[in-house]
């Protein structure tokens, strides 16, 4: 496979696909550095401490039943994790279409935020919220 | 989780089916409230019910079978 032009992408939160209203999307993952540097020591010795993950992407803000911010309106403040997964491209599963998903919260949501005359778009971070973090999968 | 089957009634496809489709999933009890509030989908039938009651209704609408 080739260098990779983002086209296609597919995400689905909660089990509710929002692909043909989202623009960009980004999945993070991270470690924290953790310094373990000791007296002695000529250079600093990193390690990795805590994993996290987050996935921000941004969406057309719809009102329609079932669409975007009737399924982020119900999500943001629930502390049940709920899944957003995330495809390069809308096609099956494989080695060359990985998925990534992660059980998430949404600690914010701002269903509006623009000017007169511009379309509404609404950025939204999912945060991790289990020990799993981001999983991807290929299969 | 029992499964019980559902219908799309939102604009978006909901666990890969297109809006007008019915599918059979178990949910948690927390995924299908949220759901069914955000008009994704609609409860058709299955699935078990505490008391004899089922929280699968929409406001104005006619309950179907169950």
């Amino acid at each position: 496979m080739g260098k990779f032009i983002l086209l296609d992408a597919d995400i689905e939160v909660d089990g509710v696909n929002l692909s043909d209203h989202c623009s960009s999307v980004e999945i993070e993952t991270t470690s924290d550095e953790v310094d373990v540097t000791s007296f002695g020591a000529q250079a600093k010795e990193i390690r990795l401490g805590l994993g996290d993950g987050t996935i921000t992407a941004t969406f057309f803000q719809d009102f329609a039943s079932g669409s975007v911010d009737a399924t982020l309106h119900a999500l943001q403040g629930e502390n049940d994790p709920f899944e957003v997964v995330v495809k390069a491209s809308s096609g099956a599963i494989g080695v060359t279409n990985p998925s990534y998903s992660m059980d998430a919260v949404l600690p914010s949501y701002r269903p509006l935020a623009g000017s007169v005359g511009e379309a509404s778009t609404i950025e939204a971070s999912f945060r991790n919220a289990s020990q799993d973090g981001i999983v991807r999968a290929t299969s | 989780m029992a499964s019980a089957e559902y219908e799309v009634v939102g604009t978006q496809a909901v666990f890969g089916h297109e809006p007008g489709s019915k599918f059979t999933k178990a949910l948690s009890k927390g995924q299908e409230k949220r759901l069914v509030a955000a008009g994704a989908i609609r409860k058709k039938s299955g699935g078990a019910s505490s008391g004899g009651s089922s929280d699968s209704g929409t406001a104005g609408e006619s309950e179907e079978s169950k």
